[in-house]
């Protein structure tokens, strides 16, 4: 299922101020790769315009093109975009006014899915996925305010896994979380590699070396270093890269 | 295959979602559409007799009304306003927060009978004074409210600030708060103003209404608002142009306040 | 000593603004006392009788305040569907699709349409609307719709219907105004959970928006049905002042507030007058009833927006 994301010269703005600078890279499939950086580094501006997420913000444009399987999402109807690339963000965003079945298969019925057995099979599947299927078959059709926040994460995980996209992205999905929970998402997400094309922001470095297998630095907008997460962070090439992981940027 | 049924529902989701849109730009073309059709109405039929003389004595009355019911409700309202923003979470207030909403939502019209029974039936007489007692009784739950609103919005740091540097609880308030909000809070008495300038029901009971200068505080005496009401309600088209050349009045009146209010706030805002 | 001097000034501040407070009981318990001593000869002559009685008719001694009540809820109501429809969408308009430019007009002119007097928009009714009314509005609908009870019967121009359409008016402000409020409170990171799965504008604010909100939603329905429902002098002006209860929406009626309006100064008796009494006693009941659920309602909500 998975394909290869390839950024070209992508540059993201809010009004007249630029967040990202002509950044290049590409995401392989079956591949991990972590966007590690400070806060403001224009991390998750970067993701967000993976999926096209970051023009629905008011004043917010990007030029550059992002392609996935020799087509350029920015050519593409945005909701395409999004069926193929999924998203989960910093802190689990279960819909509060659904069931936990009904989260899961909220993008189904999007797309338009009316047949019960084929949602109810998605979901059974997506949540598998996600590791949660276990401690929520009893209670699919409970709010989702019952569960705790680590398995909330890993709803919205399923929720993004349900439509059966291509590419991945989490953004710092354990940043708030338990230690626990957060082990659990890091273990999902070496699962799920196999299968998709995951893009994982992380502010955590240890999880970045743990979990990756590119990794990629951004400072203030820019792309800085890219590579294996063995070379990055033992023999940095760039000076800035240096001075950040000895802690004397910023 | 099932990619292309996918892309079909797409061109059916967006099509929905733009229908959707023109129909909420309909809505909003409702929402607005009455404002131009009453400007354009009591501009246009207001106009030709703006200049009868009765208008004089309902600005007149209108203003002094106005005038005289903020008097009383302005330092009232606003230091219901402090209490309400000073005892903020205690529960002793909720009984007395309650009432300011229950008058707040009561119909002003019941404030009108009210009045009647006690101040009318006591001195005698319909009056100017029953009327501005009726106002404000009406605008001071207003006030009270607007003035809490406006202390949480702009002042919770500050006087944090001079608690902190040891200013007792009082002094932080008057000395600290106090010169700082003087924008808001006159905005807030503008506010009261324009309420209180257009309100009629109450004042039907109070104030009566008159076609003459009024002998004193304590004789009938007419408002604008009144006079659009009675004139609107008489059968000669002559009396009914008046009505409108009162609205057109009033809500120039309105509207001057309403844009002086605004332009303050903004000042302060910057 | 000099602590001790600032306790005791502000326990006098806090003592000047208690009185404050007092005042406002004092307020509210003078005018309850006033309402139901004025009204205490209608109620003890008519009891319950008075509420379900439907003839009005001063000169034989008949009071029966079910017309009005009637009047006062089936305008209200009539005001209520058009604002929330109309206030509604435009809220989601102005909130939901907000890269247009002319947000801030548009919030700057629905500002000016709240300072409007109900004067002016009786004025308004009484000239424009009614006129309309009688000559298209009304006509139109009993041709298209004349099969249904509410759309049929002679045309008049004011009534129940524009009563109705003033009132709705009138709302539109308030409305537009608490379901913007709400709508912000929505929490981005739910709005953008709905786009990343792919949902259009409109899949959002029926899958997020409108769910999160809409609890606090009917809690500004009931607030503004506690407003139209003492609304007065617009509502005189165009209700058409007639005691009759009628299934046709086309018919003149009257309201609780606006019988006070006509007929409190020519109460010429003192049961007249007392039964005046009671119907303010009532109208006061029934706004504070709907305004304490809406509070309620919308207190519950930003609640659970401070837990979330």
């Amino acid at each position: 299922m998975g394909k290869s994301l390839i950024v070209e010269t992508l540059s993201a703005f809010y009004g007249k101020q630029q967040i990202l600078r002509h950044v290049s890279m590409t995401m392989p499939e079956h591949q991990v790769t972590t966007i590690i950086g400070p806060s403001g580094s224009g991390k998750t501006t970067f993701v967000r315009c993976l999926n096209r997420l970051h023009e629905t913000t008011p004043n917010a444009h990007m030029e550059g093109s992002v392609w996935l399987d020799h087509q350029n999402l920015y050519e593409l109807d945005p909701i395409i975009v999004r069926r193929k690339v999924g998203m989960v963000f910093q802190a689990p965003n279960p819909f509060p006014t659904k069931t936990v079945y009904e989260n899961v298969a909220a993008g189904l019925r999007l797309n338009g899915i009316r047949n019960k057995s084929i949602i109810s099979e998605q979901v059974e599947k997506s949540l598998q996925l996600s590791s949660l299927w276990n401690e929520v078959k009893n209670s699919l059709h409970q709010p989702v305010w019952n569960l705790t926040r680590g398995q909330q994460q890993r709803l919205c995980i399923a929720r993004a896994l349900a439509i059966e996209p291509s590419v991945l992205i989490l953004d710092e999905p354990s940043s708030t979380l338990d230690p626990l929970s957060a082990l659990k998402i890091e273990e999902l997400v070496e699962d799920l590699k196999s299968s998709y094309t995951i893009v994982l922001v992380t502010h955590n470095m240890q999880q970045a070396a743990r979990v990756a297998d590119l990794t990629a630095l951004f400072l203030e907008g820019e792309l800085v270093e890219q590579g294996s997460p063995a070379d990055l962070f033992t023999r940095p090439r760039d000076k800035r890269t240096e001075d950040y992981l000895t802690g004397r940027f910023g | 295959m099932k990619e292309e049924l996918f892309i079909r529902a797409i061109k059916k989701r967006k099509r929905r979602d733009q229908w959707f849109f023109v129909f909420l730009l309909v809505m909003g073309f409702f929402s607005l559409f009455p404002l131009f059709s009453v400007l354009y109405y009591v501009v246009s039929k207001g106009w030709p007799g703006l200049f009868a003389a009765n208008d004089l004595i309902s600005v007149f009355g209108t203003l002094e009304m106005t005038l005289f019911a903020l008097l009383f409700a302005a330092p009232l309202g606003i230091g219901l306003g402090f209490y309400l923003y000073e005892t903020r979470g205690t529960r002793t207030v909720t009984v007395i927060r309650f009432i300011a909403e229950l008058l707040a939502g009561m119909p002003s019209i019941l404030v009108g009978m009210v009045v009647y029974a006690i101040v009318v039936i006591s001195t005698g007489t319909f009056s100017l004074f029953a009327g501005s007692v009726s106002l404000a009784v009406f605008v001071l739950p207003f006030l009270a409210r607007e003035t809490e609103d406006r202390l949480i919005a702009s002042t919770s740091t500050l006087k944090e600030g001079a608690l902190a540097l040891g200013a007792s609880n009082s002094r932080a308030l008057l000395q600290m708060v106090l010169p700082v909000m003087k924008r808001p809070l006159l905005v807030a008495v503008l506010l009261g103003v324009i309420r209180a300038m257009g309100e009629t029901a109450p004042l039907i009971f109070t104030s009566l209404g008159n076609n003459f200068w009024p002998a004193g505080v304590f004789s009938p005496a007419s408002t604008l608002s009144l006079q659009i009401y009675f004139d609107a309600l008489s059968p000669y088209t002559g009396v009914q142009a008046q009505a409108w050349a009162g609205a057109l009045i009033l809500i120039a009146m309105i509207m001057i306040l309403f844009l002086v209010a605004r332009w303050i706030s903004k000042g302060e805002s910057k | 000593m000099n602590k001790f001097r600032k306790h005791d000034s502000d326990r006098l501040f806090a003592g000047a603004l208690l009185s404050f407070a007092l005042i406002l009981v004092l307020f509210i318990f003078v005018i309850i006392s006033v309402l139901i001593e004025r009204s205490w000869k209608s109620i003890t002559t008519f009891g319950f009788s008075f509420l379900t009685g439907q003839t009005w008719n001063p000169l034989r001694h008949m009071y029966g305040s079910l017309p009005f009540l009637y009047g006062t809820l089936i305008s209200s109501l009539i005001g209520l569907v058009l604002a929330t429809v109309v206030g509604g969408g435009t809220a989601i308009l102005l909130t939901q699709f907000n890269h247009l430019r002319f947000v801030k007009l548009a919030t700057f002119l629905l500002d000016v349409l709240a300072t409007i007097p109900s004067v002016v928009y009786g004025l308004w009714g009484l000239f424009v609307l009614v006129p309309w009314l009688r000559n298209t509005g009304e006509p139109f609908l009993k041709a298209t719709l004349g099969f249904v009870p509410l759309f049929s019967g002679q045309v008049w121009g004011v009534g129940l219907l524009a009563a109705g359409l003033i009132l709705g008016i009138m709302m539109l402000p308030t409305i537009i105004s608490v379901v913007r409020k709400l709508m912000d409170q929505v929490p981005q990171e739910l709005q953008d959970g709905a786009i990343a799965l792919g949902a259009t504008r409109t899949e959002k604010v029926r899958m997020v928006v409108l769910p999160y909100a809409r609890v606090g939603i009917l809690g500004a329905v009931f607030l503004s049905f506690g407003r139209a429902l003492g609304e007065t002098i617009a509502v005189t002006m165009v209700i058409g002042n007639s005691p009759t209860i009628s299934s046709s929406l086309f018919q003149p009626g009257d309201s609780l507030a606006s019988v006070l309006v006509t007929q409190f100064l020519e109460a010429s008796t003192h049961l007249y007058l007392s039964s005046l009494y009671e119907i303010g006693l009532v109208l006061l009941i029934v706004a504070v009833l709907f305004h304490s659920v809406s509070k309620f309602l919308v207190w519950r909500v930003s609640e659970r927006a401070r837990i979330a």
